[in-house]
């Protein structure tokens, strides 16, 4: 064998970095459950829970002793069960009718008995004993296949572009749209809420009661006979008259439809080529909801069809009862100018009272309300929460409870902005006048927008020069700029208190109260500024405000600060005290 | 420390058992430092990090000027390498000169023989550029000449001619000294007695010029069985300088082996007895004529290479002395140390605002910690202060010469201020101090946001205590530390820098978490999965905030997605969509119809191409 031989390479020493545990990077709230069960034993080095025996257990107890991952709880799940008793029914058919009946099972032959033996049960029993007795496993299994048996019929609609599409009711083809949508953060089954109202279809923005009066096309349907009564109503008498008249106009309409109705079906039949695909129809009634008569663009939307199809196909359907409620409601007669600016007065009075009473800076989380029929009074859950009702609730627009934005011209950083008073940030739907409502963040001279436009400070990660990694400004700010949002996982007070205990057992915290009812925490998920170092000079302050309907934490810089300069906050006392600690501050205070 | 400590007399004891606890801490506290700086100059004299000589405050220690740097110009390249050029030619033919040696004869009293052999060596020695580990010296033999002893008259012989192509360059490596060695051979039983007398005349043909330089030696007083005298004479020097120059020489020879008694100063004074002429007296001698001719025919012009002044050498075979060369060089070193009073120079330390000890250093303006010849005053203040930041320095004028009070500089962290990604000699990150060789540096880009002027030098900055604005005030725009990458901890290059990575709104895990969670549905068909996936990646990435932006992000999904959601077939999906956010109100119906018109668009020109 040749003897091999190298260079002795020395490398150079590196200066260790500071322990990173793993965590995932978001810059926006993410929601998540209670965890009912403990997910790890935490590990904090051999020696420290050799001391410390009391700790686990306590921990245990916190979550009634569950732990993740236990083999006898969850080895064998209903689902498994009933697997498990199927093909045992299959692969060993029943002894009994096995032995006497023999000639008439291979008769059958595959045919199975009507319910799995009792030896299947008892076989099951002797093997998972605490599982329960065979006749216990035999009740169990009968519910379960009854469960499931009623279950079967799927919720799901088929697919609208499918083959299978099926003609159903509009809800049941908007239904998963309507449920899954968070109209909060305009995204399907959104990380943030996890209560989803179903639109209130109440305060749409309908087109206008005037219909197109021209004629889509020479084959409109507008050319048949009966129509034209329609169009001169509407687009030619007075306003107060409208109403009564389109009512009158409908209620004619609808007798004249019933009395075409058994007509049309004829004449169906008749017409070829006039076939409905089951997806048309599905379509059609999605589309007529928000059309209504119009037909033309109905057809436009289907594509598929003619505005004399849709006509006739309408006809038929009878779907079409208009809504007088809702056109009167899309009628009410202006506000005078006067008036809302006097209403906009009385808020910002209104505010300024809310904001001295708030002493006991109890600030909860806000739900959009929703009791249709009332007025926001003292049983409607924004004003219990002393929140103001958003643009979110579905209570009318003119609600009393509502925060009625800002008219500052200029950059809303001062207190003379409602926005800035009530720590919210502008509403980009409300504020118009700061340009909150800009398209494009570079154009808005707002400065109370940094937190839903995310305009964050470019931050760098080094070791820190007091413990541990710190984070760095790569740009310098000026005073109350905005630096960055806390984000984190929103969990409740409760999950709070349980993760609380290991993180300070760890002397390291990333737990940051957000209001009453929930806590930031950014150990597992979050951004950059969660390596901001705590001190009692910090040159960073928090602030938690309300951005567009949410509660958020902002952290804006207490002085000027210079490009490298590490950032600072105090962990304890945010302007509104919202901060929870760390281990070793709290210790030190104990003190 | 080259310094002799005196403890200082004046500070009355009063506790002399608190005072040695003082004085222990105060050895303590300077012991640290001192060491570490010791261990700096060795590591520095090994394999510097710098050149003291490039440093602006150590101007004095700079051998060649950098004057020309101002007028430099390109264009001045092409210039500068056809003057090479030139001088190469005419270097070409300077070797081209032969040296004819006459030797007239040999005068020694005791040689018995008429005549002796006298072996003419070149010596040519070749050595490495740096580090002279390599160093090859080839001797050859050029010819035998027998020489008449002690001749009365002058005798005519061929010279021997020593060809140029001897001095022309036939090692690959460039010869250094070129030295012509004579050796003479005297027969066995004529050996020279013991302290061989002069044969007291004085070399007639050897009349130097005053200005000519000697270097001689004493001939030891040991007699030796075979003497085989020698003399060795440099023609080119390690600068290629010649030595030699047309004329008459008379060389001294010395035995062969023999020790030789280290070199002296003399001071020649007027007609007194010298003892360095002497050697003329007691050695035997052999006197020469050199010619240099150009292809055999006589130069009478002195080389061009050479010195003004001629050169004769005395070289014993063990030692070369190196003689300073040029006469500009000496005036300039007398200039230095001959008009000034010696400066004396005291430091003082000190130690719980007492002082504690006064030293004075012998070596007026080296730096006691790492004994480097700062040359003026200024320069060793400046090279202390910012060399051996470890202490604190204050000049203080003093009656005797110049006093400096040192202390111990607390408020040193020992941070590294230089640029954060040489510290890491990753593949791409060059890591500059690397002591294996030179490394390429890291590349960076650094905003000079102040350059002030340099001041003018002068000792007041030196009288206070150094200020954090001199200390502090950034050159360079703020960040001196190195930034990791939040998720990986890898070391953010320069070149990434400016992209603020791990902060997009829409990180893939987060894209994957949404599509994972809306596909998990169960009561949700494929169709309308397909498109809430889509709608709420392109909501995630553009971060929509309100209501009124829903209907730009309406169409911009059709810009982005409109041949997706064609090609999956999903266009009644996206109008059930369109409806949907129509039901919360948040878009009006003619903005379904436009994205609906625009979504008929994708799909024609889908078609047409």
């Amino acid at each position: 064998m040749p003897v091999q031989t190298t260079l002795l390479r020395v490398l150079s020493s590196l200066q260790s970095i500071p322990t990173m545990y793993c965590w995932a990077g978001l810059q926006q709230n993410f929601m998540v459950e209670d965890e009912t069960v403990l997910h790890n034993i935490p590990y904090m080095g051999d020696d420290v829970l050799d001391k410390d025996v009391t700790f686990i257990e306590e921990l245990l107890k916190n979550y009634d002793g569950k732990v993740h991952g236990e083999k006898h709880c969850n080895v064998m799940d209903n689902d498994t069960f009933v697997e498990l008793v199927n093909s045992l029914w299959l692969n060993y058919p029943d002894p009994d009718v096995d032995g006497e009946e023999s000639i008439e099972h291979c008769n059958q032959d595959v045919q199975k008995s009507e319910f799995p033996s009792d030896a299947i049960f008892e076989a099951i029993s002797a093997e998972f004993p605490e599982k329960g007795s065979a006749d216990v496993l035999k009740e169990k299994y009968k519910d379960l296949i009854e469960v499931k048996e009623s279950n079967l019929p799927p919720e799901c609609t088929p697919n609208i572009d499918g083959a299978g599409a099926q003609s159903v009711p509009r809800d049941q083809t908007m239904h998963s749209f309507h449920t899954l949508f968070c109209r909060r953060c305009f995204k399907y089954d959104c990380f943030l809420h996890p209560y989803h109202p179903t639109p209130s279809m109440l305060t749409r923005k309908m087109p206008e009661t005037k219909q197109e009066t021209e004629p889509c096309g020479p084959h409109c349907y507008l050319h048949m006979v009966g129509i034209p009564d329609d169009k001169g109503d509407n687009c030619g008498v007075k306003k107060e008259e409208k109403a009564d008249i389109s009512k009158k106009c409908k209620t004619r309409l609808q007798i004249k439809r019933k009395r075409s109705l058994t007509y049309v079906k004829q004449e169906k039949q008749s017409e070829k080529g006039d076939n409905w695909l089951p997806g048309e129809e599905s379509l059609f009634r999605v589309v007529q909801d928000m059309h209504r008569t119009n037909y033309c663009a109905i057809a436009k939307l289907i594509k598929t069809k003619t505005c004399v199809q849709v006509y006739n196909f309408a006809l038929k359907e009878a779907a079409h009862i208009p809504d007088i409620t809702e056109d009167k409601k899309l009628t009410p007669p202006r506000k005078k100018a006067k008036k809302k600016h006097k209403l906009w007065s009385m808020h910002c009075r209104k505010i300024q009272l809310k904001k001295d009473n708030n002493s006991s800076k109890m600030v909860h989380n806000y739900q959009p309300c929703d009791h249709p029929g009332l007025r926001c009074d003292e049983n409607c859950p924004c004003i219990m929460s002393q929140n103001f009702c958003e643009k979110f609730c579905q209570c009318s627009g003119d609600c009393e409870n509502r925060f009625p934005g800002c008219r500052c011209k200029a950059q809303c950083n001062t207190k003379q902005c409602p926005c800035f008073l009530a720590v919210r940030e502008c509403d980009p739907d409300l504020c118009q006048m700061c340009g909150a409502d800009q398209f494009t963040s570079d154009k808005i001279s707002c400065k109370n927008v940094s937190v839903q436009r995310g305009m964050k400070k470019h931050l760098l990660l080094a070791p820190s020069d007091i413990a541990g990694w710190g984070i760095f400004l790569k740009v310098p700010a000026e005073k109350n700029e905005f630096i960055s949002e806390y984000c984190g996982e929103i969990i409740s007070q409760d999950e709070a208190d349980r993760r609380g205990k290991v993180y300070d057992k760890y002397m390291c915290s990333f737990l940051f109260n957000l209001n009453n009812d929930f806590v930031v925490d950014a150990t597992r998920k979050g951004n950059k500024i969660r390596f901001a170092n705590h001190s009692v000079n910090p040159n960073c302050y928090a602030k938690v405000m309300m951005v567009n309907g949410d509660h958020r934490i902002g952290i804006f810089a207490k002085r000027p600060i210079q490009a490298g300069e590490e950032l600072f906050f105090d962990y304890r006392y945010g302007p509104t005290e919202q901060l929870r600690f760390v281990g070793i501050e709290r210790d030190t205070e104990m003190l | 420390m080259k310094s002799k400590k005196r403890p200082r007399e004046n500070t009355p004891a009063v506790d002399t058992q608190t005072e040695t606890v003082d004085r222990e801490q105060f050895l303590k506290a300077f012991e640290k430092p001192t060491q570490i700086y010791r261990y700096l100059r060795t590591r520095h004299q090994i394999s510097p990090i710098i050149l003291h000589r490039t440093l602006s405050y150590m101007k004095q220690r700079r051998s060649v000027s950098n004057a020309k740097r101002k007028s430099f110009d390109v264009n001045s390249i092409l210039k500068r390498v056809t003057d090479q050029e030139k001088q190469k030619v005419s270097a070409k033919a300077e070797r081209s000169k032969s040296l004819n040696l006459k030797i007239k004869g040999y005068f020694c009293e005791n040689e018995s023989n008429d005549r002796v052999d006298v072996d003419v060596f070149l010596i040519q020695v070749c050595s490495k550029r740096r580090g002279g580990s390599m160093t090859s010296v080839t001797k050859t033999l050029l010819r035998t000449v027998s020489v008449p002893v002690n001749p009365t008259k002058e005798e005519h012989h061929d010279p021997l001619l020593i060809s140029h192509e001897c001095f022309s360059n036939s090692h690959i490596l460039p010869i250094k000294p070129l030295i012509l060695c004579l050796c003479v051979n005297t027969s066995p039983m004529n050996s020279p007695m013991a302290n061989g007398q002069c044969n007291g005349k004085l070399s007639s043909s050897d009349d130097e010029q005053p200005s000519r330089k000697k270097r001689n030696g004493q001939y030891p007083a040991d007699d030796i069985e075979m003497p085989v005298f020698s003399t060795e004479v440099v023609i080119l020097d390690r600068n290629k300088k010649c030595h030699v120059s047309s004329g008459d020489y008379e060389f001294v020879l010395h035995e062969q082996g023999a020790d030789f008694k280290n070199a002296s100063w003399e001071t020649v004074m007027n007609g007194k007895h010298v003892q360095a002429f002497e050697v003329f007296n007691f050695h035997p001698t052999l006197k020469c004529s050199i010619d240099w001719t150009v292809n055999g025919k006589a130069d009478s012009s002195t080389n061009s290479g050479a010195t003004d002044a001629t050169h004769m050498q005395y070289l014993s075979e063990n030692q070369l002395m190196q003689l300073p060369l040029n006469s500009g060089t000496i005036s300039k070193e007398e200039e230095q140390t001959t008009p000034k009073k010696r400066q004396r120079v005291f430091y003082q330390f000190l130690y719980n605002n007492s002082t504690r000890h006064q030293n004075e250093a012998r070596d007026d303006l080296h730096c006691p910690w790492c004994a480097l010849n700062c040359v003026h005053l200024y320069g060793l203040l400046k090279h202390l202060r910012l060399c051996h930041a470890r202490f604190n320095f204050i000049y203080v004028p003093h009656p005797k010469g110049v006093r400096i009070d040192v202390t111990i500089n607390e408020r040193y962290d020992g941070s590294y201020a230089g640029n954060p990604q040489n510290l890491y000699s990753n593949v791409d990150i060059g890591y500059a101090f690397k002591r294996n060789g030179p490394v390429r540096r890291t590349p960076v880009t650094q905003v000079l946001v102040y350059r002030p002027k340099r001041p003018t030098e002068s000792f007041t900055e030196f009288t206070e205590p150094e200020s954090d604005i001199q200390i502090n005030r950034q050159f360079m725009q703020g960040h001196n530390r190195l930034y990791y990458h939040t998720m990986t901890s890898e070391v953010i290059r320069p070149q990434e820098i400016d992209v603020d990575s791990e902060e997009e709104t829409d990180p893939v895990w987060l894209r994957q978490k949404t599509v994972n969670m809306i596909d998990e549905f169960t009561d949700v068909n494929e169709g309308e999965k397909e498109l809430m996936k889509l709608w709420n990646l392109h909501v995630m990435k553009y971060n929509f905030i309100a209501d009124c932006q829903i209907p730009e992000a309406c169409y911009s999904f059709v810009r982005e997605h409109g041949v997706q959601m064609i090609k999956k077939n999903l266009s009644r999906n996206f109008l059930s969509h369109m409806v949907n956010l129509f039901d919360f109100s948040l878009i009006r119906p003619d903005v379904v119809h436009k994205t609906m018109q625009m979504l008929d668009e994708v799909d024609d020109s889908m078609h047409r191409s």
